[in-house]
């Protein structure tokens, strides 16, 4: 406008991310410098031959995104599109016969290119939001929402909690020195400076071990009894990350670090004096349970600590590690307190499907099995494996519909046997074949001798000849379910507003495309984030598709979780329902924005994942 | 500031009468003008708006708003609205008092190719409701043509007559 007026025009959504990062004055400046656009239903808005110089934002009715003859994307209200257009080819090459088209009549904002850049020159998060592509789209998006949705309790760094400050003795200090400092300084441990730099750890319990029970003199020096490879965090890391390492390597102190330097010991009393309902509280549950009814009162306190952590923003890759950690925890101690020595020592539980990859965020269905050393028989395992399942089926893991438990014997056998049937898997394919050689490929062992499973995959890996045949029959399943694209122009005209499967639409076609991918290279490697990341490696998926399937994978999780625990409690020992259907008219915009995204980027690697295998033909 | 200048005679790079497939694709002006009666010999006008349309596009980022012997004296006022439309066809709603009011101010004649709205959403309904009376008002011919705008004010309503014209001459209907 040429004078300063009340803007009469369309209101511009502001609220709207990226948009939302603007000062009073920038949007001022920028509803100032909108052009609009009015298009008939079927009208070509932007193609090839036609080089744009604004950013479209959509303001009523939908445009279709055509790649190829295909529908690939539409975009409703407060979308925006045309970027790519305006600079290059952000989506890699291949994208040339990329076209929008009105789905109906439509109206949108225009953002010429010289009001966006500068813009984004003033407001560098703006910059970034709106130019950045894809991956880098996903990050800031997710960012604002965990800064929104943040609560203090979990994205409170280390620095926020009280250290106890380190307390140091020399390697030549006897042991009695260590005891003595401890008690002066009132430690619990001390670090030891070894000869070569490294630091170690003993702790009190160490010296009661070393002296009280193995009867070493006090004199002795600490250097050589002391641990090493101390597990350590930065000291601007998050709590939650020093209670996932907690968890993990089932310790009870940190050494906390500052550019590279010890400053202090976070001990586990002091995160449960932050962190109340707490997964440290489960895990000693869990390795304190002396009968099956300690170990389900643990599990179902497994839920509660799901939906306190989401619902303070915690990172859904972080639930998922914690709760693998935790579930195998309880698999393992169950196993422990069901099975006889004898058994332990000649059997591997395994733990398959989004179990072995440690993707499952809610307790979903038991995929598990058994594997005997050859040779070993153990009369009492029927009731053994029978126990097993009903014990776990209590704790609230439903029974796999499948049957693929250990209470079947299919699923309990020597490994021998598992070759068999990996034989048959692999030579004599049908759908059932597929599914389980699926599921095996991504077993992990929970309990019991490690290396049966191992021999097990190695064997798997040694009978897959390169073939062609067999690897497009495996892969084939990735594009059994159709991905939605004309969803959002259903969506916003409301009458249509139909539930998507997200598992179906959008994480199984990741999770089984990067399977096949992995079993094709033989990768041992069984969570699908680490498979992406290895395939990058070799060669085998581009950087750029690899970093953003990540992103996709991440957020379409976040999402499907967000869909579950979202749902209302019915009572304390309500377990949420397995729910896979995201309502795209309840999401948040910002939900939406990146399902949309996400869904386009699956639908894109399904087409990778039909030209790789050739699926097609 | 972020925008850019349109306001300064002709030299749009779209000089062409037509495109290849023989559209007009000259640019036009959609002019509304509020004054304090709708008598155009008497009446005082408060607002001038013009905002140019290029093909689908509606130049909102570079339209035009005077106040006449408010902001902008009258004289200075007229001469900015000249250049701002030069000779370019016009389109707007109760079009005749505006252009009555815009010559009235430059002292010279606009062009006289003028599309009056409501008549082309008159031609347009009168052909599927044959006998019934349509509803000329703004408010109604905004919400038949869902057209996203609040016809307020001297620039909503150019804006809306802008909108209206393309809805109306797109797609042949």
């Amino acid at each position: 406008m040429q004078h300063a007026t009340p803007p009469a025009s369309p209101d511009f959504d502001f609220g709207r991310p990226p948009f939302d990062l603007l000062t009073e004055g920038q949007r001022t400046a920028l509803a100032g410098a909108l052009d609009i656009a009015l298009h008939p239903r079927g009208a070509v808005i932007l193609s090839r031959e036609e080089p744009t110089d604004s950013l479209f934002v959509v303001l009523r009715g939908s445009v279709q995104e055509r790649r190829g003859g295909e529908v690939a994307v539409v975009h409703g209200p407060s979308d925006r599109f045309g970027l790519q257009a305006l600079y290059g080819t952000a989506g890699g090459d291949g994208t040339g016969s990329r076209r929008f088209i009105a789905a109906e009549d439509c109206v949108c904002h225009l953002i010429p290119r010289a009001a966006l850049e500068a813009l984004a020159g003033e407001n560098p998060e703006f910059g970034s939001a709106i130019l950045g592509d894809f991956a880098q789209r996903m990050r800031d998006l997710a960012a604002v929402r965990s800064n929104r949705e943040m609560a203090a309790l979990t994205m409170a760094r280390i620095r926020q909690a009280h250290l106890h400050p380190p307390l140091f003795v020399d390697a030549a200090a006897s042991l009695r020195d260590a005891a003595d400092a401890m008690r002066r300084n009132r430690a619990s441990s001390v670090l030891v400076r070894g000869e070569d730099g490294r630091s170690g750890i003993l702790t009190g319990t160490d010296l009661r071990d070393l002296v009280v029970l193995d009867g070493r003199p006090v004199a002795d020096p600490v250097g050589p009894l002391a641990r090493y490879g101390l597990v350590t965090l930065d000291r601007d890391d998050l709590l939650f990350n020093a209670l996932v390492l907690m968890t993990k390597h089932a310790v009870r102190r940190l050494v906390v670090t500052e550019n590279g330097a010890i400053v202090g010991l976070l001990g586990q009393s002091d995160l449960l004096a932050v962190l109340s309902n707490h997964s440290q509280v489960i895990g000693l549950q869990v390795e304190h349970a002396t009968d099956p009814a300690d170990l389900r009162r643990a599990s179902r306190s497994i839920v509660e600590l799901i939906r306190t952590l989401h619902a303070t923003g915690v990172k859904v890759a972080f639930i998922a590690d914690l709760v693998t950690e935790l579930n195998r925890r309880i698999f393992r101690k169950l196993f422990e307190l069901l099975a006889p020595p004898d058994l332990l020592a000649n059997s591997c539980l395994i733990v398959m499907g989004s179990e072995g990859r440690g993707e499952q965020l809610l307790k979903t269905d038991q995929d598990n099995g058994l594997i005997l050393r050859d040779g070993f028989d153990c009369p009492d395992l029927p009731r053994i494996a029978a126990d097993f399942t009903r014990h776990l089926v209590e704790f609230g893991y439903p029974p796999c519909p499948g049957n693929i438990m250990v209470s079947n014997p299919d699923w309990t056998r020597s490994l021998a046997g598992y070759k068999d049937a990996l034989f048959n898997w692999v030579h004599r394919p049908d759908e059932a074949a597929q599914m389980n050689l699926a599921i095996f490929y991504d077993a992990a062992p929970v309990a019991g001798d490690a290396t049966l499973l191992a021999d097990a995959k190695n064997y798997l890996l040694s009978r897959l000849q390169d073939n062609q045949m067999f690897f497009t029959q495996f892969a084939r399943p990735a594009l059994s379910f159709d991905t939605p694209s004309g969803l959002f122009a259903a969506l916003f005209e409301r009458r249509r507003a139909e539930p998507v499967d997200i598992k179906k639409a959008g994480i199984f076609p990741i999770v089984h495309g990067v399977r096949a991918l992995a079993l094709e290279r033989h990768r041992a490697e069984t969570n699908t984030v680490e498979r992406i990341q290895v395939l990058a490696e070799l060669g085998a998926l581009d950087r750029k598709m690899a970093a953003d399937l990540v992103e996709a994978f991440t957020i379409l999780s976040t999402i499907r979780l967000k869909a579950r625990v979202d749902l209302p409690e019915e009572g304390p020992e309500a377990e949420p329902v397995i729910d896979n259907l995201v309502h795209p008219d309840q999401l948040s915009k910002l939900d939406r924005d990146q399902f949309k995204d996400c869904l386009a980027l699956v639908k894109s690697f399904k087409e990778l994942i039909a030209h790789h295998f050739r699926l097609n033909h | 500031m972020a925008h850019s200048d349109h306001s300064d005679g002709s030299r749009g790079p779209d000089h062409r009468l037509s495109d290849r497939r023989g559209h007009d694709r000259r640019d036009r002006v959609a002019i509304h003008c509020e004054a304090t009666s709708f008598d155009p010999e008497a009446a005082r006008p408060l607002s001038f708006a013009a905002i140019r349309i290029r093909g689908p596009r509606i130049l909102t980022g570079s339209a035009l708003l005077l106040h006449p012997g408010s902001d902008t004296g009258l004289a200075e006022a007229g001469d900015r609205l000249h250049a701002f439309i030069g000779d370019r066809p016009l389109v707007g709603y109760y079009l005749d008092f505006s252009v009555a009011m815009a010559e009235r101010l430059t002292g010279r004649p606009l062009s006289d190719e003028r599309t009056e709205v409501s008549s082309l959403y008159y031609d347009r309904k009168i052909r599927s409701l044959s006998k019934q009376a349509v509803d000329l008002r703004l408010d109604s011919m905004v919400r038949d043509l869902d057209l996203p705008v609040r016809p307020d004010g001297a620039f909503g309503i150019a804006l809306t007559a802008a909108m209206a014209w393309l809805r109306l001459t797109q797609d042949g209907r």
